[in-house]
């Protein structure tokens, strides 16, 4: 039998192995060249192999890659939402803030009742003072005058003494009035930088 | 040699180990097997090996291990799985050498058409019938496209 045609018949009795008994297949691969064309077959298979190992591993590292790159949009998307969030709140809260500097300045109280409460919305101490000096018939002093043009919005009860007013406006931070022979003083806390 | 060392080195080589064995196996179940036992059987004995040579040693035990695999199959069992007959003599490092140069001779010494029968007949174990009626051809057809891309093969590589 040719080399050929024994390679052919190998060729066959690969795809049907029950076809050949283990003797008929041995006798076959007896051949040399046949012996040698069966080892660059199962080489070539080895490549093949070697080849589909490669491209799952390459599959894998693009899953990888692009899970990675959809992890990263979603990371920049929550990091410049988390921006924008906050960037959000900073400007609103300073917009709050100017707000409370803008309002404009109020003294309320009930029209014509003398006992009545009367309101000071975002007014300069000053004139809170003017209006409680003229009150309690005193003078008043500021001994810096940075204290002058601070804004409070405070309540006063015109029946209260001038002892339990000043003990309110002495609750805000930085202030300390004082009341001294017929004078109030008062005194900024303030250090300025 | 102590555990953290052996993790470390299943940990560097695993892959090319699994790799190795898959390449004379072309079995993904078998070969995790071989690299598994050979693990396991390290942890409990490792003899000593020279610094620097650990993944030649592996190696080495994989293919060993697979060779054994092979030995025991029958002559049918080898022939329909398409699996060396022969215990290999090359090293891990001389077959990669091989198989690349083979590789690059496939695609660049093959026809068209001998590259696909080979692809559907090494790469995805394609019954001869199948490739046929997959490329249009005849059964014969196949056989003499497979029989000659192997001639040119071996004539390449024996000048």
């Amino acid at each position: 039998m040719e080399t050929n045609e024994k390679l052919m018949m190998l060729l066959r009795m690969m795809d049907e192995p029950e076809a050949m008994t283990e003797a008929q297949l041995q006798e076959l691969l007896a051949d040399e060249e046949v012996r040698e064309m069966y080892g660059l077959m199962s080489d070539c298979k080895k490549v093949y192999k070697r080849m589909n190992s490669e491209r799952m591993k390459n599959k894998k590292y693009e899953l990888l890659f692009t899970f990675r790159k959809i992890a990263a949009i979603f990371l920049a998307v929550v990091f410049f939402g988390g921006l924008a969030f906050a960037a959000y709140h900073f400007l609103s809260s300073k917009t709050e803030k100017q707000s409370v500097e803008v309002t404009a300045p109020s003294i309320t109280g009930r029209a014509g009742g003398e006992s009545s409460p009367i309101r000071f919305s975002n007014v300069r101490l000053d004139s809170i003072l003017t209006v409680v000096a003229a009150h309690y018939n005193c003078e008043v002093c500021f001994r810096d005058t940075t204290a002058q043009a601070l804004r409070l919005s405070t309540v006063w009860d015109r029946e209260d003494s001038l002892a339990v007013f000043l003990q309110t406006l002495n609750e805000f931070d930085g202030l300390r009035l004082t009341d001294e022979r017929d004078t109030i003083f008062v005194e900024s806390l303030i250090v300025e930088d | 040699m102590n555990q953290v060392i052996l993790e470390t080195l299943f940990n560097a080589h695993c892959a090319r180990l699994l790799d190795e064995a898959r390449t004379m196996l072309y079995d993904a179940e078998e070969a995790r097997d071989v690299v598994s036992e050979l693990f396991a059987e390290l942890l409990q004995r490792m003899p000593d090996v020279e610094p620097g040579h650990e993944l030649a040693y592996l190696s080495e035990s994989v293919r060993n291990r697979c060779r054994n695999i092979l030995a025991r199959k029958t002559l049918t069992e080898k022939v329909t799985h398409l699996y060396a007959l022969e215990q290999q003599t090359m090293t891990g490092e001389e077959e990669t050498e091989w198989l690349d140069c083979l590789h690059a001779f496939i695609h660049t010494g093959l026809t068209t058409a001998q590259q696909r029968v080979f692809q559907l007949r090494f790469g995805e174990d394609k019954k001869y019938r199948e490739i046929a009626a997959e490329l249009g051809i005849s059964e014969v057809a196949v056989y003499k496209h497979l029989v000659a891309a192997l001639t040119r093969i071996k004539n390449h590589f024996k000048s």
